[in-house]
C-alpha cells in the first residue's frame, strides 16, 4: 500500500539487466568466433583513449558524475516504501480543524481484535493512497482457523469504527 | 462508491504483486559503492596520492587490453556469466512477480489471504471430514489449484466424497480470486499406527 514507484524499480532493474546481457553476450560471442576475436585484439592494440584520464579536468568531470550518481541512487533508495501517514482524517471548518490520527484507529482496532481466538497478532497502519488516507489491517491467524470467520470479525470492528469516525476510509485486510 | 472501488482495485493489485524493492535497492547500493570507489580513486589520483585499490588509468588500460591478456575460455566464461545475470535481471523486471496471495470478495473492506492460511484451513476441514489426524493431511495451494493429499490410517478407509465436499464448502466460503480448483488425493498406502 506504500507509494513505492514500482515502474521505476522495474525500469532500473531492466536497464541494468539489458546492459549486462548485451555486454556479456557480446564478449562471449566475439571471443568464441576466432576472426572476430582477432579483430578485437587488433582494435585493442591500436585503440587510443581520446582523453587523458589523469588530467585534472577529466577527473573533475568523473568525480562530479560519481557524486551525482550517488545522490540520485540514494534518493531512489530512500523513496522506497514511503506513503505511511499519521493523519487519517482532517476536517476543517470556519472555527477550527479536527484531525484524527491514524494511531487512534490502530489502537482501537488492534484492541478490538487481539483477543479474537483465531487471531495471533494484528497490526494496523495508516497509508496515503493517491492522496486519500487508507488503513491496512495486517493479521496473522492461528493454524487451521478460518480466514472467512476472521474477515467477518474484522468487518464488524471496521463497521463500529466507521460509526465512530462518521466516515469511511478504504481498509485493506491482509490475512496470513 | 466507484471511487473507493477504484482505490481498492489499485490497493489490491499492488498488494498482490512484488514491488521488486529488494533487488532495486541492492542494485542501487552496488551502484553507490562503485560510484564512490571511482570517485575516491579519481580524487586520490588528482592529489597524486597512491590508489586505494587500483589506479583508474591502470584499470582503463587493463580493460582495453582484456582480449590480449585473458584466455579465450575465460573471456567466453566471464561473458556468459555476465549475460546470464543480465538475463535473470531482465526476467525479474518483466515477469509479473505475483505473491502467494489470493484476493477475497471486496465489500466494505478489501481482503487478501495468504496461500498458507488457505492451505491451513483446508487441511483442518479435510482432516475432520476424513477422520484422520491433522498430520495426515498435506495441502498445497497454488494460483489456481488447491491440492489436498490425505494419507489414511492403515486398515481404515477414507470417505473421499465427504472430504471433497468439506474442501469445496470451505473454498465456496472463502470465495477467492483467482478461483481455486480442489484436487483431492487419497494415498493408496495407509499409515500404520496413526
Amino acid at each position: 500500500m506504500n507509494a513505492t514507484n514500482r515502474a521505476l524499480n522495474r525500469a532500473g532493474i531492466l536497464i541494468v539487466g539489458l546492459v549486462l546481457l548485451v555486454v556479456g553476450a557480446a564478449v562471449a560471442v566475439v571471443a568464441a568466433v576466432p576472426s572476430w576475436l582477432q579483430g578485437w585484439q587488433d582494435g585493442a592494440a591500436t585503440l587510443a583513449v581520446p582523453f587523458d584520464p589523469a588530467e585534472t579536468a577529466t577527473l573533475a568531470i568523473v568525480v562530479a558524475a560519481c557524486v551525482l550518481a550517488i545522490v540520485l541512487l540514494a534518493v531512489f533508495v530512500v523513496r522506497q516504501g514511503r506513503g505511511h501517514t499519521r493523519t487519517l482524517v482532517r476536517r476543517g471548518g470556519s472555527s477550527g480543524e479536527v484531525v484524527v490520527d491514524a494511531k487512534v484507529a490502530a489502537t482501537l482496532i488492534e484492541a478490538a481484535l487481539e483477543n479474537h481466538p483465531a487471531i495471533e497478532s494484528v497490526s494496523v497502519s495508516g497509508y496515503r493512497v493517491r492522496r486519500t488516507p487508507a488503513l491496512k489491517i495486517a493479521l496473522s491467524v492461528r493454524r487451521g482457523s478460518s480466514p472467512t470467520d476472521v474477515r467477518d470479525a474484522v468487518d464488524g470492528v471496521v463497521a463500529r469504527w466507521d460509526a465512530l469516525l462518521g466516515s469511511e476510509v478504504p481498509v485493506l485486510v491482509t490475512i496470513g | 462508491m466507484s471511487d473507493s472501488q477504484k482505490a481498492y482495485r489499485r490497493i489490491v493489485r499492488r498488494e498482490m504483486h512484488s514491488p521488486r524493492s529488494t533487488l532495486a535497492i541492492a542494485l542501487a547500493v552496488v551502484g553507490v559503492l562503485v560510484a564512490a570507489w571511482i570517485g575516491t580513486e579519481s580524487v586520490l589520483l588528482s592529489l597524486g596520492r597512491p590508489a586505494l585499490l587500483v589506479d583508474p588509468v591502470v584499470a582503463l588500460d587493463a580493460a582495453i587490453a582484456l582480449p590480449t591478456t585473458v584466455t579465450v575460455a575465460a573471456l567466453i566464461a566471464a561473458g556468459s556469466v555476465v549475460a546470464l545475470v543480465g538475463l535473470a535481471l531482465v526476467l525479474v523486471a518483466l515477469l509479473p512477480g505475483r505473491r502467494a496471495l489470493h484476493q477475497g470478495r471486496t465489500g466494505r473492506t478489501a481482503v487478501v489471504i495468504g496461500n498458507r492460511a488457505i492451505a491451513s484451513v483446508l487441511a483442518r476441514r479435510a482432516a475432520r471430514a476424513a477422520g484422520v489426524g491433522s498430520d495426515q493431511v498435506v495441502v498445497s495451494v497454488s494460483r489456481r489449484v488447491a491440492e489436498v493429499r490425505v494419507s489414511r490410517s492403515s486398515g481404515w478407509t477414507v470417505d473421499e466424497p465427504s472430504v471433497a465436499a468439506a474442501v469445496e464448502h470451505e473454498l465456496a466460503r472463502l470465495d477467492v480470486s483467482p478461483a481455486l480448483r480442489p484436487s483431492i488425493v487419497v494415498e493408496r498406502r495407509g499409515v500404520v499406527g496413526a
